[in-house]
């Protein structure tokens, strides 16, 4: 987008010597933004720190996302939406021979404020304790995501989809209860917005992005683990989550 | 106790961590063009209707296009070698009555541009209606 930004302000300089141009912020930029905010926001990360002990098992999880503020203007509309501030998950890992992992992720379309958010990925991942107290993991991931809702207008009932694929590494190290950690990863999404108002598709290609983020985590019992991560992506968005975790 | 202890501190280093924020464009509004001058097609309203109209009204058209446009107007031209070009806008924008489509609904046919298009000023429009009662000219 900044190299079409720098296009488009280059083309206004040089098209017309009488018009004043300077880079143009369009519907279709803002839109394009807006676009890519939800979509890294929605992405399928890890949510768990690799742990230097862990045995063959399940992990049940809900996770939160947190929503940031998000202007969410296209075009001439002026009124703010005002969405969810936090997005739940459910999450089921399970492990074999220790280092295995397949998880899913999903979340159940339930309405609320006016949204209704529908979540279904697949991971599948192996971890590593490469020295004690110390491990590192990968981990791929699909994940689709469907927000009905007022995403563009007050009582609309837009229509955003997002599909995703990406893979991730992290490195975690445990102390006593706590557990550290810290990764990065790329994805790749592509995204369309139907906007009820005007019966209009807002479809993006196919595009990728890098993402990085650090995380605290406790076992309150040896077999439950709280989690907090902050995430942050493309400079574009910043945000965090909390996980409560059950351990069997 | 520890555990509560660890937990406070958990709690508070969750807090100090936090950074929740979305960098949209939606605070930027768009920006405006300004012309000088008599506006032609040459002086700046080119320039204005491919920005703010032809993302829309071009052929083929784009996948942000809304359904129910028209299929054969190329707005990223004056006069395009097939179909109707920005030239017979001048049918749509002036200030007769059958007119004003920047202002108004005319017909089954909604206000240009549409809400979530880039809005045109209230300048922009009025350079667009001098531009369309000169007869449009190139």
């Amino acid at each position: 987008m900044l190299i079409r930004m720098l296009i488009l302000s280059l083309l206004g300089v040089s098209g017309f010597l009488s018009a004043t141009s300077v880079s143009a912020v369009t519907a279709q930029e803002q839109s394009e933004r807006l676009q890519l905010i939800y979509a890294h926001l929605l992405d399928f990360r890890s949510q768990r720190p690799p742990m230097a002990v862990v045995g063959e098992g399940q992990e049940w999880e809900v996770e939160l996302l947190h929503r940031p503020e998000v202007n969410n203007r296209i075009g001439n509309k002026q009124e703010p939406v005002e969405g969810p501030p936090i997005l739940p998950r459910f999450r089921f890992r399970q492990f074999f021979e220790k280092s295995y992992l397949v998880g899913i992720g999903l979340q159940v379309p339930v309405e609320v404020m006016g949204y209704r958010y529908s979540f279904l990925a697949g991971e599948v991942g192996y971890q590593w304790e490469f020295k004690e107290d110390w491990a590192t993991a990968v981990r791929t991931y699909v994940a689709r995501s469907i927000i009905n809702g007022p995403i563009t207008m007050t009582n609309a009932e837009d229509l955003f989809e997002v599909q995703q694929q990406g893979v991730d590494a992290s490195l975690g190290f445990q102390w006593e209860g706590w557990l550290l950690s810290g990764g990065l990863g790329h994805s790749s999404v592509q995204n369309k917005l139907s906007i009820e108002e005007d019966g209009v598709m807002l479809e993006e290609p196919a595009t990728g992005y890098a993402y990085f983020y650090g995380g605290i985590g406790y076992m309150v019992q040896s077999d439950l683990r709280v989690q907090f991560t902050q995430y942050s992506t493309d400079s574009i968005l910043r945000h965090w989550a909390v996980s409560v975790t059950l351990l069997r | 106790m520890i555990k509560i202890c660890g937990l406070f501190v958990l709690g508070f280093t969750m807090l100090l961590m936090s950074c929740s924020e979305a960098d949209t464009l939606g605070d930027e509004p768009p920006d405006e063009i300004v012309i000088e001058g008599t506006p032609t097609w040459r002086n700046g309203i080119g320039e204005l209707v491919e920005l703010k109209c032809a993302s829309c009204h071009q052929v083929p058209a784009s996948s942000y296009t809304p359904e129910g446009t028209p299929l054969d107007l190329d707005l990223r031209y004056y006069k395009p070698s097939v179909g109707r070009g920005a030239d017979s806008l001048r049918f749509w924008i002036g200030d007769n009555e059958t007119e004003g489509i920047l202002e108004k609904q005319l017909g089954g046919i909604r206000k240009m541009p549409l809400e979530y298009a880039t809005p045109l000023t209230d300048r922009e429009i009025s350079y667009l209606k001098i531009w369309a009662n000169n007869g449009a000219p190139e």
